[in-house]
C-alpha cells in the first residue's frame, strides 16, 4: 500500500492534470478523461520502472498518451485490471498484489504497449538523463571526445 | 552535375537500391560514363536531417514495411535495414574487416558440417586484394592508409583489459570507416556516440554523402529516391528489358534499361527476384537452381552487457570503434567450426531499457536501468553455416501497402551456430568477471542488420544464382549487386566486402558494355 501521504499527493497531481486536460479538452465534447483512469495507468506506468526520483507527472504522461491512442487494447487492459484487483482503486492495491497481477499479464499485447509506451516517454527525459548521467544529444557540445569519452580511472585497480 | 534519362531510353543500367552495393555500383559505373538510373525506395535525407536522438533516426531511416520473422529471427522485425539514399550505410557501425584468405575456402577449410550448405567462393583473396585496397582508400579506412586507429574510449579500455585478463592479444580499436583525422573533405570523428543514428558531422562514411554525391559530379547518375520498384521486367526471349516502379507521387511507371542491377538488400532482392516471375522463369527470376532465398545467412550475433564495478559511460564514443580477433580461427577443439571476433558494443538508456533483459520490468530492473552508467558490452560475430532451409519466402496471402506479398524471413540456428555462441558468451563473461563484474546480460535473436547469401555466386549454376561477378546465369543482364552474392558469410562485418565486389562486378559490367557482350 502506497503511504497515505503518497497517495495524497498522487491523486492531487493526477487530479490536476486530468482538469488542466479536460479544459483543454473541452472544445471536443466527445473527448472525457476519467480521472480514475488515469490514475490507474500512470500507477501500472510506475509500477514497471518504479524510479522513485523521477517526477510523477512524467508516469501521468505516459497514462495521457495511453489514454489518447483511444486504442481498444488500453480499455480492455484497464478492464483486466479492474477485474483482477476486484474494481478496487488500483493504487489502493497491495503492492505484492500488484506486482502479481502485472506479472500474469506481462505477455499481453496490453502490457508490451505499457511497457514500450513509458520507455519512450520517461528515458528520453532530462530527468532521466540525470538520473543515469547519460549525456543526450552530444553534437551541440562537441561530442565527447574532450568530454571524457576515456577518462575511466577505476580499471588501473582491477587490470 | 545530375542526369536525367527518358523512361524510354533502353541504354541505361538500372540500379535498384543506393546503399553499399548500389551506392558503390552507381558511383563506378557513372565516373567511367555509363548512364545510370538508380531507384531508391526510400527518401532522401540531408545532413541537418541527422540528429543525436535514437529513436527519431530509427523511424527515420529503418525499413519499417512489414516482414515477418520465422525460427530464430524476431517476428516483428526480424530484419533491421534501411529505407533511404544510402541504404543501411546509413546506420551502419563503420566496422570493416576483410574476409580472410580461409574464409573465402570455407568448406574446404572446415570439412563437412552436416546439414549445411557451404562452398568455396569461386575465387580467392588474392583476386579480391587490391579491390579491398582500392575500397579502404575510398572510405578512409583505420589502421590502412597510413590512417590512425581511433583512440581508445571507456568501454574499449575495460573490454581490453579483461580481454587481456583472460589471454587475449590481437586487440584493437578495430578497422573503421570513421574518420580518426579530417580526411577527404570529412571531419575526425568527435565520439559522439550515435553511429547507428547516421552520424551527423559525417566523419562516419556512408554513401548518401560520398559515392551519391561524387557520382552525381558526373553527368551520367540520375538518381530517384522515393521510387518503390515492384517488378522487374522481361521480354519473350528471357532478356531483362526495365522495371516498373512506384514513383515518389505514388504513380506507376515503368524504366526501360539495357541491364538491371538489383541491390535491395537480401530481403527485398530475393522478393523482387520471386515476384517478377514469368511463365519462362515460374519459380522466379535467375531461379533455374532453386537456390533465391535461401542459404539466408545473418552472422551469428550476440550481445552481451556487464555491470562493472565503476563507470564506465559507454555511450561517450563511437558505438563500436574494437575488436578481439583472437577467437576468429577454425579451431574444432572448441566444440565447434568456424570462428567469430568480438566487437566493441555500446546502446543508448532508452534502447538498454528495452532490450537488457527480455521484457525487463520492475523494481530490480529500474535499479539496474538506474546503474546504467556502469554497463560495459561487446557483441559477438561469427560464421553462419549456409542452409537452404533458411530463408526469405513470399507470405501465401498477406500483402503491403505495395500489393506485394509480405517477406517471411525464416532462420534457425545450426548447432554449430549454439555452440559458438554460448562459447563466446562465457568469454565475455569471463573478461569482465575478471575486472569485478557483477551481473551479465546477454541478449540474442534481435533483427539483423547482417543478410546474406540468398542469391549466391558460384561456377556451377545448379547450386548458385549469380557466375563470379554477380551476374545471374540464367540471365545475361541481369546481375545482383548487395550482400545476396555471399556463398558463406565470414566471421564479421560484411559492407567492405559488399563494396569491394563491386568494383570488381563494375570492371566486368563497363568492360561488357563496351564489347558489347551485354
Amino acid at each position: 500500500m502506497i503511504n497515505t501521504t503518497r497517495r495524497q499527493a498522487l491523486i492531487a497531481i493526477t487530479q490536476l492534470i486530468a482538469s488542466t486536460t479536460l479544459m483543454s479538452c473541452s472544445s471536443d465534447a466527445s473527448k472525457t478523461v476519467e480521472v480514475s483512469d488515469l490514475e490507474t495507468l500512470a500507477s501500472v506506468s510506475y509500477d514497471l520502472f518504479p524510479h522513485q526520483s523521477l517526477p510523477y507527472e512524467l508516469y501521468i504522461e505516459v497514462a495521457q498518451r495511453l489514454l489518447a491512442l483511444d486504442d481498444s487494447l488500453v480499455t480492455e487492459g484497464l478492464a483486466s485490471l479492474h477485474s483482477a484487483s476486484d474494481n478496487q482503486a488500483w493504487i489502493d492495491v497491495p503492492e505484492a498484489e500488484r506486482i502479481q497481477i502485472l506479472s500474469a499479464m506481462a505477455r499481453s499485447g496490453f502490457f508490451a504497449l505499457l511497457r514500450s509506451t513509458t520507455i519512450d516517454v520517461i528515458y528520453k527525459t532530462p530527468e532521466m538523463f540525470d538520473l543515469v548521467g547519460y549525456g543526450g544529444s552530444a553534437i551541440e557540445q562537441g561530442g565527447y571526445i574532450n568530454r571524457g569519452f576515456d577518462d575511466i580511472d577505476w580499471l588501473e585497480a582491477v587490470k | 552535375m545530375a542526369a536525367t534519362y527518358d523512361l524510354n531510353d533502353e541504354s541505361v543500367v538500372v540500379i535498384i537500391g543506393s546503399g553499399a552495393g548500389g551506392g558503390t555500383l552507381s558511383r563506378q559505373l557513372s565516373i567511367n560514363g555509363v548512364k545510370v538510373v538508380c531507384l531508391e525506395a526510400g527518401p532522401r535525407l540531408t545532413l541537418g536531417d541527422i540528429v543525436n536522438d535514437e529513436t527519431e533516426m530509427f523511424l527515420k531511416l529503418s525499413w519499417l514495411d512489414r516482414r515477418i520473422g520465422n525460427g530464430d529471427a524476431p517476428d516483428g522485425m526480424p530484419v533491421w535495414s534501411c529505407k533511404t539514399v544510402g541504404g543501411t550505410t546509413a546506420h551502419w557501425t563503420a566496422n570493416c574487416p576483410r574476409f580472410r584468405e580461409y574464409e573465402f575456402n570455407a568448406d574446404s577449410h572446415y570439412g563437412d558440417m552436416d546439414d549445411t550448405n557451404f562452398v568455396d567462393w569461386p575465387f580467392g583473396l588474392d583476386e579480391m586484394a587490391p579491390y579491398y585496397d582500392v575500397a579502404e582508400n575510398m572510405l578512409g579506412v583505420t589502421g590502412t592508409n597510413n590512417i590512425p586507429l581511433l583512440p581508445p574510449s571507456n568501454n574499449f579500455k575495460v573490454m581490453e583489459a579483461g580481454a587481456k585478463k583472460i589471454g587475449y592479444t590481437d586487440i584493437d580499436t578495430y578497422h573503421m570507416a570513421i574518420n580518426s583525422r579530417p580526411r577527404d573533405g570529412r571531419p575526425a570523428c568527435l565520439q559522439m556516440g550515435f553511429c547507428s543514428s547516421g552520424c551527423a558531422i559525417n566523419a562516419k562514411w556512408t554513401t548518401l554523402f560520398n559515392h551519391i554525391p561524387q557520382a552525381e559530379q558526373t553527368d551520367f547518375f540520375d538518381l530517384r529516391a522515393e521510387s518503390m520498384v515492384t517488378k522487374i521486367l522481361m521480354d519473350d526471349e528471357g532478356k531483362a528489358t526495365g522495371v516498373r516502379y512506384i514513383d515518389n507521387n505514388g504513380v506507376v511507371k515503368e524504366q526501360k534499361a539495357r541491364v538491371v542491377c538489383v541491390a535491395a538488400n537480401v530481403v527485398e532482392t530475393t522478393r523482387l527476384l520471386l515476384n517478377s516471375k514469368t511463365e519462362q522463369f515460374p519459380n522466379g527470376l535467375a531461379n533455374s537452381s532453386d537456390q533465391v532465398g535461401r542459404n539466408y545467412m545473418r552472422h551469428v550475433m550476440s550481445q552481451i552487457f556487464a555491470l562493472m564495478p565503476g563507470e564506465v559511460n559507454m555511450y561517450k564514443g563511437t558505438q563500436t570503434a574494437g575488436v578481439i580477433r583472437d577467437e576468429v580461427r577454425h579451431d574444432p577443439s572448441r566444440g565447434f567450426s568456424a570462428g567469430f571476433q568480438l566487437h566493441l558494443l555500446s546502446l543508448g538508456p532508452e534502447q538498454v531499457a528495452k532490450t537488457l533483459v527480455d521484457n525487463g520490468w520492475g523494481k530490480n530492473y529500474a535499479d539496474l536501468m538506474e546503474n546504467y552508467n556502469k554497463l560495459a558490452g561487446v557483441i559477438l560475430t561469427g560464421e553462419d553455416p549456409p542452409q537452404v532451409e533458411n530463408r526469405i519466402t513470399l507470405h501465401p496471402t498477406e500483402t503491403d501497402q505495395y500489393g506485394l506479398p509480405v517477406a517471411v524471413v525464416t532462420y534457425n540456428y545450426h548447432p554449430n551456430s549454439i555452440a559458438m555462441m554460448d562459447y563466446a558468451e562465457d568469454k565475455a563473461r569471463q573478461m569482465y568477471e575478471s575486472l569485478g563484474a557483477t551481473d551479465f546480460f546477454t541478449i540474442r535473436n534481435f533483427g539483423a542488420t547482417h543478410n546474406l547469401g540468398t542469391a549466391r555466386i558460384g561456377n556451377d549454376p545448379a547450386t548458385s544464382v549469380c557466375n563470379s561477378w554477380g551476374q545471374t546465369h540464367d540471365i545475361d543482364n541481369l546481375f545482383i549487386s548487395d550482400g545476396s552474392l555471399f556463398p558463406t558469410s565470414g566471421s564479421a562485418n560484411p559492407t567492405l566486402t559488399i563494396i569491394s565486389l563491386m568494383l570488381r562486378q563494375a570492371d566486368y559490367l563497363i568492360e561488357s558494355l563496351e564489347n558489347g557482350s551485354i
